[in-house]
């Protein structure tokens, strides 16, 4: 399985700072900010920093090649 | 638990509106408070009456805080551009002071007990002190503002004061971030802090938006409109650390400004109105419970010394109040050192600062230190990339397989007999090849310079024939995020037979391994300190040592003893931390 990344630490643009994973609570957590959660969760909470950072970017290449799907 | 609740009182119409119901609300909920006048203030008529309002009608505590320097007064007098007391020159520190201590005792009949500032140097505390022996007691300091603050507001606040406590204490006359070990090294003054901060979010984060100023929680939108629940878990938080110091210490030190309507951190600044006053509101509650005694500074400052002496460690176990994750960490500090314990990397120190050099950390343009108030670390993972370079922590290994104890998160618990106070983990399972190895920490602290350390293996499945527990102390030295020359540190080992090995830091060196060391130790004269990682009393003969110094890449030197164990055995360790002369 391919390491998570700590959505937390990505937002504030630090890498890479990898989940651990807690067996007993059956959790992943980050050992350098207080995050933690499921792995849907970080992979849900990553796709969703990812689309707000580059959001700017990905519309305008949308619009080149596709406008309707800017407006999507 | 003490409270104070300190109000900065500043010029201008809205501020001193808001301000009005910050005391009104006060008053309501008959709460001691002080008013702490900045510099404009004692020159502008609104502000001078109204902190005589509040004197005549409460018996309010009046005092004064050096921050900012500005109005037209102070341009008059001093013709300069620098705002903040603590980077002054001496010259001008020393006109400054008497000129706003004199105009106080001018306007208001006496000299103020009570002042205030975000930094306060040794010097400048030492003179306060000599000019004005009546003034008690002071805000000195802003625990963990350092470089994380300052990346975090666009490098334009020049406060730097990482590295001391947390709480009220006795500073030294050498350095005013270390406490003082006795009466005789005090400078006179209580030292207390500008604000309590988030014990985790002090190194995780940027401790002045997690703190006891409201205003912090909405600049970092903790809030949903007057709702923060989060305030006040983080009150409860500090009332339980009075389980293992027998007191605790809690200020509300609130500017007004973000309580008026055009203030950017609010969105509607009758949210925050609501919030200030529910956050008084609970302090009054627990005030009816038995558990908070509000009074003023100086009130504070009598009673501290009466009941705490200088040299008394303070110790904190803080949960993750903000999150409610299972991160705790644990905090300790007396006159010789400041540590941090990080149960979510198993109980590994990841914060170190070792006081005994009393490094000066006196500021302004006449002096070497300038802006740089942080005193300085052994230990920072946070400041240095994280617990992998700079740590005290254990390795397990088990043939060619192992694991360090910062693999797992735990969680732990705090005793406290006498001035001994000892942090025990639950274990961590550690997964070693394929072995299981479940190891409990246990860890001593007291007034001395000395960490003693007891790593106990409590389980391994399936059973090993040998478990080899290494003890790494990693460090290296620094103020802020970036490397220092390590050249002039020495490493050294001493075997069970008297014999030294030296190993000067010369960047890339071979590893130097040692049979049967019993003290691994390096001189840091940097700051004035030499630590040392020994094998403890108890433990028969020596242990395989090693010293390691690290590359211009990564400059960390490591001392590591290593010891072969059983299930049920475990490896005693001391980290003892001595003085020596400042290069």
């Amino acid at each position: 399985m391919k390491p998570l990344i700590c959505p937390t630490c990505f937002a504030r643009e630090i890498d890479p700072i990898l989940l651990r994973f807690d067996e007993q609570d059956n959790e992943y957590y980050c050992t350098k900010c207080t995050w933690f959660g499921t792995e849907a969760a970080a992979q849900e909470a990553l796709r969703q920093l990812m689309f707000n950072k580059h959001r700017v970017r990905i519309v305008r290449r949308l619009a080149g090649s596709n406008p309707s799907a800017a407006e999507r | 638990m003490y409270f104070n609740l300190i109000h900065k009182v500043q010029p201008g119409a809205e501020i001193i509106k808001a301000l009005k119901f910050q005391l009104a609300e006060a008053k309501r909920l008959e709460l001691r408070a002080t008013l702490l006048a900045d510099f404009a203030s004692l020159y502008d008529e609104d502000c001078i009456q109204l902190m005589r309002d509040w004197h005549a009608e409460t018996g309010g505590e009046l005092g004064i805080h050096f921050h900012p320097l500005a109005g037209a007064e102070f341009e008059r007098r001093f013709h300069s551009r620098e705002r903040a007391i603590y980077l002054h020159s001496r010259e001008r520190k020393t006109a400054i002071i008497a000129c706003f201590l004199n105009r106080f005792e001018e306007v208001f009949g006496f000299i103020p007990r009570a002042i205030g500032s975000y930094v306060l140097d040794a010097w400048t505390l030492r003179h306060i002190k000599s000019a004005y022996p009546a003034v008690k007691v002071a805000t000195t300091n802003c625990f963990e503002e350092g470089v994380k603050m300052f990346q975090g507001n666009n490098h334009n606040w020049t406060l730097f004061s990482d590295g001391g406590p947390w709480w009220p204490f006795y500073p030294s006359k050498d350095s005013a971030l270390c406490p003082a070990r006795d009466e005789a090294e005090w400078l006179g003054i209580v030292a207390l802090p500008h604000l309590n901060r988030d014990m985790i979010m002090a190194l995780a984060s940027r401790d002045d938006l997690f703190s006891s100023h409201p205003a912090g929680l909405f600049r970092t939108r903790l809030n949903e409109g007057d709702q923060c629940p989060y305030l006040f878990r983080f009150i409860d938080e500090w009332i339980t650390q009075a389980r293992w110091n027998g007191y605790s210490y809690y200020n509300v030190f609130v500017s007004s400004g973000w309580l008026t309507p055009q203030h950017w951190a609010t969105d509607d600044h009758r949210e925050a109105q609501r919030l200030y006053t529910a956050s008084l509101e609970y302090l009054a509650q627990k005030r009816a419970e038995g558990t908070v005694r509000d009074l003023t500074m100086e009130e504070f400052a009598d009673d501290f010394r009466r009941t705490v002496r200088p040299g008394q460690p303070q110790a904190c176990l803080w949960n993750d109040v903000l999150t409610g994750g299972k991160r705790q960490i644990f905090w300790f500090v007396n006159a010789e050192y400041r540590a941090a314990v990080d149960l979510n990397i198993g109980g590994t120190v990841c914060d170190l600062r070792p006081f005994g050099g009393r490094l000066n950390r006196d500021l302004g343009p006449d002096t070497p230190a300038l802006w740089n108030g942080n005193y300085p670390y052994l230990i920072s993972a946070e400041l240095r990339g994280g617990h992998e370079h700079t740590h005290l922590g254990c390795q397990v290994r088990i043939g060619t397989a192992s694991a360090w104890i910062s693999d797992r998160r735990t969680r732990a618990q705090v005793e406290q007999t006498d001035e001994r106070w000892t942090l025990t983990t639950d274990p961590v399972v550690l997964n070693v090849g394929n072995h299981r190895v479940s190891l409990v920490t246990c860890m001593t602290f007291d007034r001395s310079g000395a960490i003693r350390t007891t790593r106990q293996v409590v389980d391994c499945q399936p059973p090993a024939p040998s478990i080899t527990l290494r003890e790494s102390f990693c460090a290296t030295w620094g103020t802020i995020d970036y490397h220092e020359d390590m050249h002039g540190i020495v490493l050294s080992a001493t075997t069970t037979d008297g014999n030294t090995t030296e190993m000067p830091f010369r960047y890339d060196s071979p590893a130097r391994e040692v049979d049967r060391a019993r003290l691994l130790s390096a001189r840091v004269p940097q700051i004035g300190v030499s630590a040392s990682l020994r094998v403890a009393t108890g433990e028969a003969g020596g242990m395989r040592g090693s010293l390691r110094d690290g590359t211009l890449f990564h400059p960390y030197f490591d001392l590591s003893l290593e010891k072969e164990v059983a299930v049920g055995e475990a490896f005693n360790t001391e980290l003892v931390l001595h003085r020596q002369t400042p290069a």
